[in-house]
């Protein structure tokens, strides 16, 4: 008879997620501010089963259109459903408390718990030059759920070698002080490396916003602001009529390229560009 | 920030915004660093209220407000722009190793 961790494990795999691991609720205390840490969401929290699916289909990245490769996303609808289906057995088959959580925001862009630390807990992963983004060694960039409960479950350890930078990355770093993240997106990014391994980095997420969420909710905003401080009729009307606005609202309305809408950062990861190339290719 | 007045409760002051708003952003989840230790976490609002000797609510105000304002529009029309001028151009994706 398969352990209660396994019997979750293999729910997750069945529903298409391609890395699942289990992390103590206990552990977010050294890492998350009070209030954000699975006890905020789930009073009594013991363990977060954290797992990731491919965030896009790997076609999307030969896509010569980013809005194409931002709506081409593989896991997103399927990470609700999963996570739902692991409450679900959690609730009624184990007699514990479940509460699935997909990475809701508390206020604008903070969310209640950062899934990054959830995967770093449960082993899914490490941290990465490339915005922090958890990075798997055989699945490169993951599309992250979870479900927290009250369960007391063995957890996963957090991996004990950082998968970025890959070998590749560090032997051009040597060569030439330059890694593909640091070069896809010099807006949002900054760092460098020292013996094999990040010695900093910086995101800068506010940065980041124009190009990974071109057309979500900041987007709307901003272009409000500007419509209703627009004293010119003609500007203000081209303002709020025109193909930039229109898409805006179109895409807050069908939830089409909210979100990932960039990726430059992350296109030509080693790591990455292995996991989602496939072998005919 | 005025509490229990109706949508007052939310608006805060321009003059604390623009005080404020540079400091709270750099403390904030806006900026993220990492050298593997995990030494200089971002705050929470509450932690850089704190800091800044304001509340919680009103450091929530000022980040929510500094995360969009701190870009003109331009650069949201910008980054759509620059993103497909990449896209058009980029170099072929790497085979597999």
């Amino acid at each position: 008879m398969p352990s209660v961790e396994l019997e979750l494990k293999q729910i997750a795999l069945a529903g298409g997620c391609k890395a699942v691991g289990i992390a103590p609720a206990a552990d977010f205390a050294k890492y998350a501010p009070e209030g954000y840490r699975p006890q905020d969401i789930l009073a009594g929290a013991k363990s977060v089963v954290v797992f990731g699916g491919p965030t896009y289909w790997t076609g999307a990245w030969k896509s010569q259109s980013p809005r194409i490769r931002a709506m081409a996303r593989k896991f997103g609808n399927a990470r609700k459903a999963l996570a739902s289906k692991i409450a679900d057995a959690i609730e009624t088959k184990f007699d514990h408390f479940a509460l699935p959580y997909d990475g809701e925001t508390e206020t604008n862009f903070v969310p209640y718990m950062s899934l990054k630390l959830c995967a770093e807990l449960a082993g899914l992963g490490t941290r990465s030059m490339a915005a922090g983004i958890i990075l798997n060694k055989d699945f490169g960039l993951l599309n992250l759920g979870a479900v927290v409960t009250t369960m007391p479950l063995t957890p996963d350890s957090p991996l004990s070698e950082p998968v970025c930078p890959d070998k590749s990355c560090w032997q051009l770093w040597q060569k030439e002080h330059s890694l593909p993240c640091l070069d896809g997106c010099p807006t949002c990014l900054s760092g460098e490396l020292e013996d094999g391994r990040i010695k900093h980095m910086e995101y800068r997420r506010n940065l980041c916003h124009p190009y990974a969420q071109t057309t979500s909710t900041a987007a709307f905003q901003r272009i409000l602001v500007e419509i209703v401080e627009e004293p010119d009729a003609g500007r203000r009307k081209a303002l709020a009529l025109g193909s930039f606005f229109s898409r805006v609202i179109k895409s807050l309305a069908s939830g089409q390229e909210l979100v990932g809408n960039c990726g430059d950062c992350i296109r030509f990861c080693p790591v990455y560009v292995r996991a989602r190339t496939p072998k005919n290719n | 920030m005025t509490r229990g007045k109706g949508i007052a409760m939310y608006v805060v002051p321009i003059e604390t915004y623009e005080r404020y708003k540079d400091e709270v952003l750099r403390k904030s989840l806006a900026f993220q660093e990492f050298d593997g230790t995990y030494a200089r976490r971002p705050l929470s609002d509450g932690e850089i209220a704190a800091e800044l000797g304001i509340t919680a609510e009103i450091v929530r105000e000022i980040r929510s407000i500094a995360e969009i304002d701190s870009l003109p529009l331009s650069a949201w029309y910008d980054a759509d722009q620059s993103k497909e001028a990449r896209a058009g151009k980029t170099k072929a994706i790497p085979s597999r190793r």
